[in-house]
């Protein structure tokens, strides 16, 4: 990336008239800089808002926007209230050292297909707040195209849902060829998200309408939830799979997600 | 100061590559123009937005190259840049030269290449059809194949697939050159070959060799991709400084690595085997269609391999094995680790995986009966000698409890429902040797200083696999000095003239050879200095860890003080050592001779477990019992083993190398194309050393360890495909590598889990 001005705000009014007002492109974790080639008039490096913060706040558990996949795979308080799914979803991104740059608030806002940390943030519903701005849920955020700017202050997620996430991958290390989650919340009943399609994770609602409120199904229902999602939702076929396969492993995935948050 | 390990230094951080290397004043830095289609006629190439974008562009074509323009040395179909037709994705088209490396890439992109398509191959079956060979075919037969499997129980045929395999080499293609006075050129290049370096620089500048230096410091990895290919980017960086009067640097980016430079060659291959009803192959056939790529590069020599090693581990008196070179519109392919042997070992083990699921014989007790003993004679007529291929399958059906394995796995998947576990093993014989026959000679230069200390200079190129090491072992051994006295330095065409590359496993073999003849004539010369000394005949003196014996009574006179001795008498301290490994003979005709100095046999067992429901694998053990003779380190051999297993194991299961039917590279990127992690190996990994054995043709009796064990790799796939019969016994087998987890899934389609 060529960078022309640099810009590193001390607070988040700063930082969101740069980004906002004047368009300035905001720099989260920092991690593609290297590989993008893009020009940037300004840059604005969003690291010093002390937004890397993850805190219990009762029954909702906040992410700051520049927390990163790091402290994220490893808080305690994030893998004990939700069964280590967000490990799960963060302990494939590359190498350690590019987990201590890639932020939750650079993921969301990419809405990488490629994210697993999306499909689970999607599965537990979590609400985006976005500064100065109003609070909307993710699944929203992934399908609504926005026209102007945004600065994503923080990722709130309920801590009451019982979750699960699945992926599989030629390598470790290596990108999702598909990954799934899913999510019962008390009250509301299931959330399955299927993500790295390759394209960006989205909501297998038929499946989530099937298993209703049942809290614990068995192994033939959470099967018939899996097909369904496989049929409900879209894949596309790149160099890691090709459509054929990605709908055929969705349905393990989900199955095994919905058995696994179930038990 | 004591001489400091390779790897110590690497470990620090304190090795040098070319890129570490303080640049020349006034160095240019070189970008290439890659063609971006996989096959055209040139018009034109336009060069009027890339000059405008900044003083410093200077682009440089074809025309422009002042010897001759061609840098194929096997057969002239490889222009340094061409004139008339590019003919794969990925070619360099024009050279650009720019005040830096930025500048250089973006003018590189602006210079335009103005064409007419022209059709696209990319399938070696279909460039056979059309008869469209690099080269002429090689066919290797002995017996009677059609006799013979008239007399067969069991006759079957198939279809084997092996795709190919980036090298993924960590330090990527490069070089630095400067002119210097009287219009020498020297190059500091990434290559396995520096005398093919220098011998390609200087046709294409139209100079001698002797007006041209190559020096290969060391290499970050190369694993066959700099052995012939080392010298475009050589050339082109030459050609530059040539052109320029100035230094020029030329280093591609990974993406420009993958796309432009060769890789493991793609086979597609037919078999037919027959065997008696107990098992005896009685005979083999096999065409393979080698997928060549757009040149001949070193093509011929690794269809040689595989013609060579068709039989794999096995004696089978009936054989007709037939190689085609076929060219097609994508990267040269070129040498890899194994060259050639790899693909022919997977033709062979999937024959007789195939005539075990047809005769219902374990696929185990087939490869037992039917592998070679002491005495036998090869298709292409060896005589075998020192066979070990018996020593090492048993030991590993005795290691692993072969028999107690099966009746563990064989339960596992009774009770496993989405899980099934499979196992296979797979005997190798690598011949070591060039196949290439005259390259079978090395060189070495050996200095003793008057301190004492020893300065080594070989054609052997350090590129990880810890040559120098062996090399100072050798050395360290023959003279009897300690190891922290010898040094190993870089390879130039000035101190070691007419090298071959640094392959076929044999860098050791041949360079340390040459340096021990080298040493043993320096010794010869101390011995009777140190016999004037002590009053004593030479023939009785001994020389023993820096101190000299006579008899066994160790002496007061040390090695430094006889080298002091020596200098004072006028003694020549240097000697320069020259080995060609003797008894080798191939006639090209009859297809018959002894191509190897000898071979390196071994076994592996590879246990894997099968997720029936998403088609993904897990390597859970490999146990290898391996044939290395006289370890000269056994650390380093330890690693070349597990090395050759992961790129193996890569190969088989995981290496996905993709082209588009129009030639696009499709996997030219490191997030695309996927290499094996830590994770992705088994985790246990067993290796065991047969007893030492006496092995004339090398140093010590020691053994080439580079390539054979990558076939152990092959293991994996079997392994994995008997996992996937447990679970799905009615799935269509299919021998097509790499077996990736759709690939699996594709077997289960299916299956009831």
């Amino acid at each position: 990336m060529e960078i022309k001005e640099y810009v590193r705000p001390a607070s988040l009014d700063e930082a969101y008239s740069l980004v906002v007002e004047k368009k300035g492109f905001p720099l989260g974790g920092g991690a593609w800089v290297h590989m993008n080639v893009r020009s940037v008039e300004l840059a604005v490096d969003l690291s010093a808002l002390k937004l890397d913060y993850i805190v219990d706040k009762g029954d909702t558990v906040e992410i700051g926007a520049m927390a990163t996949a790091r402290q994220i795979e490893t808080s305690a308080l994030l893998n004990q209230a939700f069964s280590g799914a967000f490990a799960r979803a963060t302990e494939h991104l590359v190498g350690v050292q590019l987990r201590n740059l890639i932020t939750i608030g650079g993921t969301v806002a990419g809405k990488y297909g490629f994210s697993d940390l999306l499909t689970l943030l999607l599965a537990l519903d979590a609400k985006l707040m976005l500064y100065r701005d109003k609070t909307i849920e993710i699944a929203s955020f992934l399908t609504a195209a926005r026209e102007t700017p945004f600065l994503i202050e923080k990722i709130i997620v309920a801590k009451n849902a019982l979750v699960a996430f699945q992926s599989v991958r030629v390598t470790q290390n290596d990108f999702a060829i598909l990954n799934a989650g899913a999510a019962f919340h008390p009250g509301k009943g299931w959330q399955i998200a299927v993500g790295a399609r390759p394209a960006a994770a989205r909501l297998a609602l038929k499946a989530a309408q099937y298993l209703a409120m049942n809290r614990k199904p068995d192994e033939h229902t959470a099967k018939e939830a899996g097909r369904l999602a496989s049929e409900e939702i879209s894949f596309g076929s790149d160099v890691r799979g090709s459509d054929e396969y990605r709908k055929l492993v969705c349905e393990t995935l989900v199955m095994r997600a919905i058995m696994e948050a179930a038990k | 100061m004591k001489n400091i390990a390779e790897s110590a230094l690497n470990v620090r951080g304190q090795t040098q590559y070319i890129d570490d290397l303080p640049e020349p004043a006034g160095c240019l830095q070189a970008a290439v123009r890659l063609s971006d289609s996989a096959h055209g006629r040139i018009i034109a190439i336009k060069t009027d937005k890339a000059l405008a974008l900044d003083p410093s562009v200077q682009v440089i074509t074809g025309k422009d190259v002042p010897g001759v323009n061609q840098i194929g040395f096997n057969k002239p179909d490889e222009p340094l840049l061409p004139e008339h037709e590019w003919e794969y994705w990925g070619q360099p088209v024009a050279l650009v030269l720019a005040k830096n490396r930025e500048t250089a890439r973006a003018a590189a992109k602006l210079v335009e290449i103005e064409g007419e398509e022209l059709p696209v191959v990319t399938d070696p079956r279909e460039a056979a059809r059309n008869s469209d060979f690099i080269l002429p075919s090689r066919t290797i037969q002995c017996g009677d194949t059609e006799e013979a499997f008239k007399h067969c129980a069991y006759v079957i045929e198939g279809r084997v697939e092996s795709g190919g395999q980036e090298h993924v080499y960590l330090e990527t293609q490069g070089a630095m050159a400067e002119v210097r006075e009287g219009g020498k050129v020297f190059v500091i290049s990434s290559t396995q070959g520096p005398s093919g370096v220098q011998r390609a620089i200087a046709q294409s500048l139209g100079l001698p060799m002797n007006m041209v230096e190559v020096e290969a410091r060391r290499l970050g990895g190369a694993f066959g991709g700099k052995e012939d290919q080392a010298a475009t980017w050589a050339s082109l960086a030459a050609l530059g400084a040539w052109i320029s009067k100035k230094p020029v640097k030329l280093y591609l980016n990974r993406h420009e690595d993958m796309r432009a430079t060769g890789k493991r060659h793609p086979y597609s291959s037919d078999f037919k085997i027959g065997a008696a009803q107990d098992g005896t192959i009685l005979a083999f056939e096999a065409d393979y269609y080698q997928n060549s790529g757009s040149t001949c590069d070193l093509s011929p020599a690794i269809l040689a391999r595989t013609v060579l090693h068709a039989t794999g581990a096995y004696k089978i008196p009936n054989v007709r094995v037939t190689g085609y070179m076929c060219k097609t519109n994508l990267p040269s392919f070129t040498a890899f680790r194994g060259f050639g042997a790899p693909q022919a070992f997977f033709v062979i083990e999937s024959a007789i995986d195939a005539l075990s699921q047809a005769s219902g014989i374990p696929v185990v007790e087939i490869q037992k009966k039917n592998l070679y003993r002491e005495g036998d004679s090869t298709y292409f007529g060896m005589e075998m000698e020192r066979v070990r291929a018996h020593e090492a399958f048993d030991r590993l059906l005795e290691k692993t409890q072969w028999h107690s394995l099966q009746a563990e796995i064989s339960d596992f998947n009774h009770k496993s429902r989405t899980v099934k576990k499979g196992a296979a093993i797979i005997p190798v014989c690598f011949g070591i040797s060039f196949t290439k026959l005259p390259m079978n000679q090395a060189g070495a230069l050996v200095h003793v200083y008057v301190d004492g200390s020893v300065l080594v200079s070989t054609g052997a190129i350090e590129m990880g696999q810890q040559v120098s090491r062996k090399i100072a072992t050798v050395v360290s051994e023959t003279l009897g000095v300690p190891l922290e006295n010898i040094r190993v330095e870089r390879t130039t065409t000035l101190t070691v003239a007419n090298t071959v590359p640094t392959a076929a496993s044999t860098g050791s073999d041949l360079n340390g050879m040459a340096a021990r003849i080298a040493c043993l004539e320096i010794k010869k010369r101390l011995a009777g200095k140190a016999g004037e000394l002590l009053g004593a005949s030479p023939e009785v003196v001994r020389f023993e860890n820096g101190m000299i014996f006579k008899n066994d009574e160790k002496t007061e006179l040390s090695w430094k003080d006889l080298i002091v001795k020596a200098n004072e008498a006028r003694i020549d301290l240097s000697a320069h050592g020259f080995y060609a490994t003797p008894d080798l003979f191939y006639d090209m005709k009859a297809e018959r001779g002894k191509p190897f100095a000898y071979h390196v046999y071994g076994a592996a067992a590879v246990v894997a477990t099968v997720d029936t429901m998403r088609g993904t694998y897990d390597l859970e053990s490999v146990s290898i019992v391996h044939d290395i003779g006289h370890s000269l380190d056994i650390s380093v051999d330890r690693g070349q083993i597990e090395g050759a297993l992961a790129q193996g194991l890569g190969w088989s299961l995981l290496e996905d190398l993709r082209f588009g039917t129009d030639g696009k590279p499709m996997s030219d990127t490191l997030s695309t194309y996927k290499v094996p992690d830590i994770s992705f190996m088994p985790r246990t990994m067993d290796i065991e050393f047969l007893p030492e054995i006496e092995n004339p043709a090398t140093p010590f009796n020691s053994k080439a360890v580079g390539e054979p064990p990558l076939q152990y790799g092959i293991a994996g796939y079997f392994a994995i495909l008997n996992a996937l019969r447990a679970a799905n016994p009615a799935g269509k087998t299919f021998y097509s590598i790499p077996l990736t987890p759709e690939k699996a899934a594709g077997f289960l389609d299916g299956a009831e889990v």
